[in-house]
């Protein structure tokens, strides 16, 4: 057979594959879906898990703080709308969210910038920036454990796109 | 900002040897690493640690580029008495940090 | 191009193959050898005799990230005011300086072992020296094999 039809059979199978999985072929499976944590290493887990050795924890001793530090021209800080950090519990594990506001998916980054815009009438904060790794570092923090679960009845559009 | 995490047992016992946990953020920049131009990033790193207990020097510690960025140093000491634990880093460009932490020995 | 011109030619292209790898090797910033840690070693140990022994060293024998090594050295001492472990050094052969850490003690430790995480550029000895109160010097050495380098790569 010609180069031609063996490609276009070729594309056909993989299309007819795809249907059968749901998936396109480089997605895993949700139930075969792992955290890093089982692949890592004796050593970096025993890191990730002792607090005291860990150096994210400073990360997120920053993040305590920042939540209780007024900002902006509202001189709010989070804990004024939010209370305690402790409500962040299981936020962050539903992120990427929609925000039906501005009508899209938008990361947990996003969220806080939103929140400082909105209600503190402060400037957002740099992505990847001390300030904005230590506020997603303890908001993440509060969710520790929890399954990443998404709700993504409103966000199919932007996954296909990303797919 | 939080720049330095130093854990301490509680509540320890006149004369147990305790395990004193420190960890502190800092860069450790080798010197030895090349940046996007090619140019070596100079050195920056903290070179020096000590632990004093009410005063008393009881941990010194030289440290070199091979330690690992956030140092993370721990070390034993004899709980004698209750008081203050004094930590000090100094490092490459007067860097200089100092934290305490009280300790109660029954 | 004349015979003559073109000999000139490749002389001149093979003398450039040659110095051009050189060159290279040259600008690179030069390695620690098992050398240079044994002579940073002798600084310190002078002309003491040293013993294998009193030692543990805890490293893992292979590690993905040479970043971050987590080293605890422990030395066999019962941390008297007559009998304690004054120094600790710690020495690595392949990164480019062979210097890890260096910790004073005292009777006041109680015990003589220190935690802490440590860079390795390749897969090399890490070796440690322990200087008694009594004058004595002691060492012993383990391996690490390193996947991912330290100290040398431009991304951390």
């Amino acid at each position: 057979m010609n180069l031609r039809r063996r490609s276009s059979l070729l594309l056909a199978a993989t299309l007819v594959m795809s249907d059968v999985l749901l998936l396109p072929a480089s997605e895993i499976p949700l139930d075969a879906r792992r955290s890093g944590y089982d692949f890592m290493s004796r050593e970096t887990r025993a890191m990730q898990d002792d607090d005291t050795s860990n150096p994210a924890t400073l990360w997120v001793l920053d993040g305590e703080a920042l939540w209780n530090a007024k900002a902006g021209t509202a001189q709010k800080s989070c804990a004024d709308c939010h209370r305690d950090l402790s409500s962040m519990k299981g936020v962050a594990a539903r992120y990427p969210a929609f925000d039906d506001k501005r009508g899209k998916a938008v990361d947990l980054e996003s969220r806080i910038n939103f929140c400082r815009i909105d209600h503190q009438q402060a400037p957002p904060l740099a992505s990847e920036s001390r300030e904005m790794l230590a506020l997603s570092a303890a908001i993440a923090r509060q969710s520790r454990g929890e399954p990443i679960a998404p709700d993504e009845s409103k966000m199919a559009a932007t996954i296909d796109a990303g797919r | 900002m939080a720049r330095a995490l130093i854990n301490i047992p509680p509540k320890v016992k006149r004369g147990e040897v305790i395990e004193i946990k420190t960890l502190i953020s800092h860069v450790m920049e080798t010197g030895f690493r090349p940046s996007n131009t090619g140019q070596l990033i100079p050195r920056d790193i903290i070179t020096n640690f000590t632990c004093s207990y009410n005063g008393e020097e009881v941990f010194q510690s030289t440290l070199y580029p091979a330690i690992a960025a956030n140092p993370y140093i721990t070390f034993f000491t004899v709980a004698t008495e209750s008081g203050t634990l004094t930590f000090q880093w100094t490092g490459d460009n007067g860097y200089s940090v100092t934290e305490t932490a009280q300790i109660t020995v029954e | 191009m004349s015979t003559t011109t073109r000999r000139r030619l490749m002389q001149g292209a093979g003398a450039l193959a040659i110095a051009g790898p050189l060159a290279v090797t040259l600008v690179r910033s030069a390695r620690a050898t098992p050398e240079s840690m044994q002579q940073a070693i002798d600084k310190i140990v002078g002309s003491g005799k040293v013993t294998k022994g009193k030692i543990a060293i805890d490293i893992p024998p292979l590690v993905e990230n040479g970043n971050v090594v987590p080293l605890t050295v422990s030395v066999d001492s019962p941390m008297t005011g007559d009998n304690y472990v004054k120094a600790i050094h710690v020495f690595n052969e392949k990164n480019p300086q062979p210097h890890v850490i260096s910790i004073k003690l005292g009777p006041r430790a109680g015990k003589a072992a220190v935690s802490t995480r440590i860079r390795l550029a390749t897969t090399q000895m890490v070796v440690v020296i322990a200087e008694m109160s009594d004058e004595t010097l002691w060492t012993d050495r383990a391996e690490c094999i390193v996947t991912a380098a330290a100290c040398v790569e431009a991304t951390l």
